[in-house]
């Protein structure tokens, strides 16, 4: 049989790629020593997505990030009063006495926040914030979502998907959503991928039809 | 002349034949969208626009049910497969929906090609994915749902998901075949430079880790550099040889090989070189081989007919100058397509279903029409790619089928066609319906 070749040159090329590009933030400035970009290889491969994120005002007193610490929150647009919310995540390194914080398995601690407009009242339950991997095979219960103005948690995935949904009540020991998802996003960091989904149709967007 | 000036000329030609065997400007309107010749029977709306891809019907009466995948090319959409019962073509009903759990955290398009399949007593569908990195599921290629119980909804149950983690992406476009050795093949696109055979007969008892059993390679030539895969195929019986044929369109063109031995694939005939085509998709031959209906995708692009004669003589190995080409609208663009000799069904995206002949292939002609999409063309996505997306013929009736990116699933009957057999248009009965009990016709064609 010919052509029955594994792809592992895509793998070995990407991974190359990944640790020869510089990083850099918004204004194109080398990133910061430590920044959440640089550590967890916030390496935009995709121009597609690589676009100004929409943010809503900052509340007062709040110091709004560099764009690539932003990622936008998108409505599913299946709950009703929620179709036209739109929000913004955003990420920073948790506060620890030693420059950085870790996990106890070793990864970044990372605080996030999100914020969203048009967020109507929860009709018949309550909106619970969630942070999950990109393969759902882990998810973790943030907290129930009061203020659509502001919610802070806390992440320690370097890839990782926040994910509000409607649960008929906020149970503080659910270990999965049960309610439909209302509105989600995904790190800055999820858009950095193997090339090897790269086959046939490489003119399209490495992750065209995602959320937005 | 210089190979440029040959590919500049052979460009104009195709040019002008397109622009003499078409309407100068579309036919079809709001208020007429349809040729007199044909009855629409039946429509289903689907739910939001660009939210449908391709579907397949299956071919047995008293199997009346399309299968209809469905994805999110515009911003909202379910992502899975719908089954639709055509039971009464007058009124189809959905009466089952497969959806990818947490479907909003799945990434690109999810459903996008769809074939049904049989092993002994039990039928199946096989519904192709594409779920991008940044979200789950990026290593799974297709879903294998068991439809024997149907029209029982409860009764259909998952089998099996065929998932490729070194080649994430999922599978594009996906062709089922009975192969002359009896097994039922499931050849699909990967994100590399070949396409991937497997077993569905392993594949539903389980048997995951042994079923892929083939790869067909996009062969390198100066047309092809860099390894990239298929887009779309077609798998038949070549009777004149007795080889199983494999057609496929990918990057840099055409290719046909001999896929008797499929864990050996042998090259048999290229179409590359061809002015005006840098990649190939939907490519269909005749029933007896002969001719090839060669579709790519770009706005302007015609259908192009090659005559594969000289190739089959062993004159030459490449192909590279159309016989003639047909487009519904030079300003469009034709999609899928499929063939019941001398009949092209084609799915023409803007232009909706349109039916041409290939009585003389040397000048195709419309027969029918019909325009499922009569909005303007995309603003927020490829402006071509919205309207009829997929197309399907049930021989044993005449009954066309179409699936529409945006209104949903259509039912028609084209006057003075009331089924398909090759034979009563003297070519083998060959097309892309397959004989599950018995296999491929193995008639030779004198």
């Amino acid at each position: 049989m010919t052509g029955s070749g594994r792809p592992g040159g895509f793998l070995a090329l990407t991974a190359l790629l990944v640790v020869a590009a510089p990083v850099r933030n918004a204004a194109g400035e080398a990133g910061l020593a430590g920044s959440p970009a640089e550590v967890a290889g916030d390496v935009a491969v995709c121009a597609a997505l690589d676009r100004t994120v929409t943010a809503p005002p900052p509340r007062a007193g709040v110091r709004p990030g560099p764009e690539y610490y932003r990622f936008p929150m998108v409505s599913t647009r299946r709950v009703p009063g929620t179709g036209n919310a739109a929000g913004v995540g955003e990420i920073a390194f948790a506060q620890s006495p030693y420059g950085i914080a870790l996990g106890t398995d070793g990864s970044y601690e990372y605080d996030f926040t999100v914020r969203f407009e048009r967020l109507g009242p929860a009709r018949g339950g309550a909106y619970v914030v969630w942070t999950t991997t990109p393969e759902l095979d882990q998810v973790a219960l943030a907290g129930e979502l009061t203020d659509p103005a502001g919610f802070s948690g806390k992440v320690a995935w370097n890839k990782f998907l926040v994910v509000v949904t409607l649960e008929p009540a906020f149970d503080p020991d659910a270990a999965m959503w049960t309610g439909p998802i209302v509105i989600r996003g995904m790190s800055r960091s999820g858009m950095m991928h193997t090339m090897a989904g790269h086959g046939p149709f490489e003119e399209k967007n490495c992750a065209a039809y995602g959320y937005d | 002349m210089s190979v440029r000036f040959k590919h500049l000329f052979t460009a104009a030609a195709v040019l002008l034949l397109s622009a003499v065997a078409a309407p100068a400007h579309a036919q079809w309107t709001a208020s007429k969208p349809g040729s007199d010749n044909m009855d629409i029977l039946g429509h289903i709306p689907l739910g939001p626009r660009l939210s449908v891809a391709d579907m397949d019907i299956e071919q047995e009466l008293d199997r009346p049910y399309a299968y209809v995948a469905r994805m999110v090319y515009g911003d909202i959409g379910p992502k899975g497969l719908d089954i639709v019962s055509i039971a009464d073509p007058e009124h189809p009903e959905v009466i089952y929906e497969w959806r990818i759990e947490n479907q909003d955290l799945h990434m690109r398009t999810g459903g996008m090609d769809v074939k049904h399949f049989k092993i002994g007593d039990r039928y199946y569908v096989v519904q192709s994915l594409q779920f991008g990195q940044g979200g789950p599921n990026t290593d799974m290629g297709a879903v294998v749902l068991d439809v024997t119980g149907l029209p029982d909804p409860s009764t259909v149950r998952e089998v099996a998901r065929i998932r490729e983690p070194d080649l994430p992406g999922g599978f594009h476009n996906i062709f089922v075949y009975k192969h002359s050795d009896a097994r039922v093949l499931l050849f699909s696109t990967v994100s590399g430079p070949f396409a991937h055979v497997y077993d569905l007969g392993r594949v539903v008892e389980g048997d995951l880790d042994n079923a892929l059993v083939g790869r067909v390679p996009v062969p390198e030539t100066e047309f092809n550099r860099g390894g990239r895969g298929y887009h779309d195929f077609y798998v038949g019986y070549h009777p004149d040889s007795g080889e199983d044929r494999f057609y496929g369109g990918g990057s840099g063109g055409y290719y046909i090989y001999d896929v008797t031995d499929i864990e050996n694939p042998e090259l048999r005939i290229t179409l590359v070189g061809v002015s005006g085509v840098r990649g190939g998709h939907t490519f269909t031959p005749s029933p007896d081989g002969r001719y090839v209906v060669a579709e790519t995708e770009y706005q302007y692009a015609p259908i192009r007919i090659f005559d594969l004669q000289p190739a089959l003589d062993g004159e030459v190995t490449n192909i590279r100058s159309p016989i003639s080409a047909w487009t519904a609208d030079w300003q469009n663009l034709v999609h899928n397509h499929e063939v019941r000799w001398p009949y092209v069904f084609a799915s023409g995206y803007l232009d909706g279903l349109q039916i041409f002949s290939l009585m003389d292939p040397e000048n195709p002609v419309t027969v029918g029409f019909y325009d499922t999409y009569v909005g303007p063309p995309n603003r927020d996505r490829t402006p071509v790619f919205n309207g009829a997306f997929g197309v399907d013929v049930r021989n044993a009736d005449g009954l066309i089928v179409v699936s529409d990116m945006s209104t949903g699933l259509w039912t028609f009957r084209m006057d003075g066609f009331s089924g398909w057999n090759g034979e009563d248009w003297g070519v083998p009965n060959i097309s892309s319906v397959q004989d599950w009990d018995r296999g491929p016709i193995r008639r030779p064609v004198s």
